[in-house]
């Protein structure tokens, strides 16, 4: 499990955790955008209580990177519409690189932290450090 | 002829925007982002079409961290690339009669050779330091020259260092005390403006031209507050057309007595060069004389005396049969340019050896009416075989493009699902208005999303987000 903090250059935290205990020490003032691995080994319905908790700490955005990216997507989707929280927004990419990109570029209008939950999986860390550092 | 690259071939996946630092061809030469991609493969087949022993110089000119020589290079790879697709017979670095150098390209056109020399104007430090001093050298002669009689008229030349500002003073003000101004003002009724006392005033490489006018009686016997009436902006102290009026005339000069015509390409890469300006710095800038016959005001239209076709004497650099000039072609900042801005070959209607009709727009004019006769050349995507809009891709920063993706799978997901509404799986047995309203929830899910995707976009555009 890789765990990080990390400063970018335009002043933006970015915070890389597992998916087992995500809040840990993960304290700070919203908004924030959240990236999620969306392999098929995920267990979506097992991550909806962590989606609850990071809605209310301030999450204004879920990016869903990986192959069953739009699948899980559609998942997150129907779980904040039964919830009524449809000012929350969903996006995703089943290319790796591509929503790395999106997440550091793009997502959420470019708040001050950004949460990825991708710490289990080697390939996407280092993707999104070599896209965090392009900035 | 081996077959050479300029960039290495493999798959690039970087998408980042330029990097503090990096130079604009290190960033086309790693770059996933259209256009840039064609943009490589087109220099590449340029690059290709050179003689093998050019392609080592061009390349390392090319790489270099020097933006403005690496411009450079990119307009003769240009020139050359134009010139080999219209089917020009082309040696590189030819001798010339006088052994004065070497210019860049020995033409063969079929029914008309020249040769063609390759410069580019744009603004070097050095440059902006020029206009620096340039500025403090004004402003100095402005405030301190006591001039009772009379207001001057400026112009200068290249200034590589500063002068002495109590030299230029004391010979100044020495110059203007030796004048009458009311015999310089009946010289003027009678003869105009070529009756003007001038002055030429040397130093270190600062030439200034100095013109004495006269003031009107009433205002004479004191100093005014600004003793500079006007300045030869057009062609004199330095702005963007001084600066491609000194480049041009040096080349112009350089290569002695010529057996064939000379043209000079010129990539202009500065702001404010258009037509009017390069017309300005070829046949004088435009002015309005003003005199007074008596009580009468007369007004006529006139040019000034520094240009690169005519000067106060007569006409000059007439071994130069034109120039090619190219505005802001800059494949580097915008890929689009090289298929949008062909240059323009601007004949000058006093050489002494003119050159035929070649593959560029052209623009000739009379030599006692001043009438302009354009003429169109060949497109520049029919001259290098690629389709109109094919360098045309915007260039935004990658997480727009990110952005639009999101939206258009967003746009695609909603209209499915307003084709085909499924039901939320363990909704299938409640209500019709129930499902319907989670149906309708689903959808402003999805319009909301897209919203705030274009909204981020349109932040972007107006500089809240970047």
């Amino acid at each position: 499990m890789r765990e990080c903090e990390l400063t970018l250059r335009d002043g933006r935290t970015l915070f890389v955790r597992g998916i087992v205990s995500p809040l840990h020490g993960f304290d700070v003032n919203p908004p924030f955008v959240t990236l999620l691995p969306a392999c098929d080994t995920i267990e979506q319905e097992a991550m909806f209580e962590t989606l609850r908790q990071l809605v209310e700490r301030g999450c204004v955005e879920f990016c869903c990177a990986g192959s069953a990216a739009e699948t899980f997507h559609d998942a997150i989707d129907s779980f904040l519409e039964r919830h009524a929280l449809v000012d929350i927004v969903t996006s995703w990419d089943t290319d790796a690189a591509g929503a790395c990109e999106y997440f550091i570029h793009a997502a959420g209008g470019k708040p001050p932290v950004m949460l990825a939950l991708v710490g289990a999986y080697d390939g996407l860390v280092d993707l999104l450090l070599t896209e965090a550092r392009s900035v | 002829m081996n077959v050479q690259r300029l960039f290495a071939s493999y798959e690039r996946t970087d998408r980042s925007v330029i990097r503090p630092g990096e130079t604009h061809f290190g960033f086309l030469d790693r770059t996933a982002i259209e256009p840039f991609p064609r943009l490589r493969q087109l220099l590449d087949r340029w690059f290709s079409d050179l003689p093998d022993e050019q392609q080592a110089e061009m390349r390392t000119r090319l790489i270099g961290k020097d933006e403005r020589q690496s411009l450079a290079a990119f307009w003769e790879l240009y020139l050359h690339a134009c010139m080999r697709a219209a089917g020009y017979g082309i040696d590189f670095h030819p001798h010339t009669p006088e052994g004065k150098g070497h210019p860049d390209f020995l033409v063969d056109a079929g029914s008309t050779s020249f040769y063609l020399e390759a410069t580019i104007v744009g603004s070097s430090d050095a440059e902006r330091g020029n206009a620096r001093r340039e500025a403090k050298v004004q402003a100095a002669i402005d405030s301190q020259i006591r001039s009772p009689n009379f207001l001057l008229g400026l112009s200068a030349e290249i200034p590589s260092s500063e002068p002495s500002i109590p030299r230029l003073k004391a010979s100044i003000e020495g110059w203007l005390n030796e004048l009458n101004p009311d015999q310089v003002q009946a010289a003027f009724d009678q003869a105009g403006w070529g009756a003007l006392p001038r002055r030429e005033w040397k130093e270190g490489s600062w030439t200034i031209e100095l013109t004495a006018y006269p003031k009107r009686p009433e205002q004479r016997g004191h100093p005014s507050d600004s003793s500079i009436g006007f300045i030869s902006s057009g062609a004199g102290w330095l702005n963007d057309v001084g600066r491609f009026r000194v480049a041009v005339a040096k080349k112009a000069k350089h290569y002695g007595k010529l057996d064939r015509p000379l043209v000079i390409a010129v990539l202009c890469d500065v702001l404010g060069m258009d037509g009017d300006t390069i017309d300005q710095a070829l046949f004088g800038r435009h002015q309005v004389a003003v005199s007074l016959r008596g009580q009468e005001v007369v007004m006529r239209p006139s040019r000034g005396h520094q240009a690169l076709w005519r000067s106060a004497s007569g006409q000059v650099n007439r071994g130069v049969a034109g120039l090619l000039i190219g505005i802001r072609i800059n494949p580097f900042r915008n890929p689009a340019t090289i298929l949008e801005r062909a240059p323009r070959l601007w004949h000058n209607p006093w050489t002494t050896m003119p050159v035929g009709p070649l593959c560029w727009p052209t623009r000739r004019f009379g030599k006692d009416t001043g009438d302009v006769i354009d003429e169109p050349g060949v497109p520049p995507t029919e001259l290098f075989g690629v389709p109109a809009g094919w360098l045309d891709e915007p260039y935004p920063p990658a997480w727009i493009r990110s952005l639009e993706k999101q939206i258009a799978q967003h746009e695609k997901k909603v209209d499915d699902f307003r084709a085909n509404p499924t039901v939320r799986p363990g909704m299938e047995k409640l209500p019709k208005e129930v499902i319907e309203k989670q149906q309708q929830e689903r959808i402003r899910h999805l319009e909301k999303e897209i919203e705030t995707f274009k909204k981020n976009i349109e932040k972007y555009k107006t500089g809240e987000l970047k």
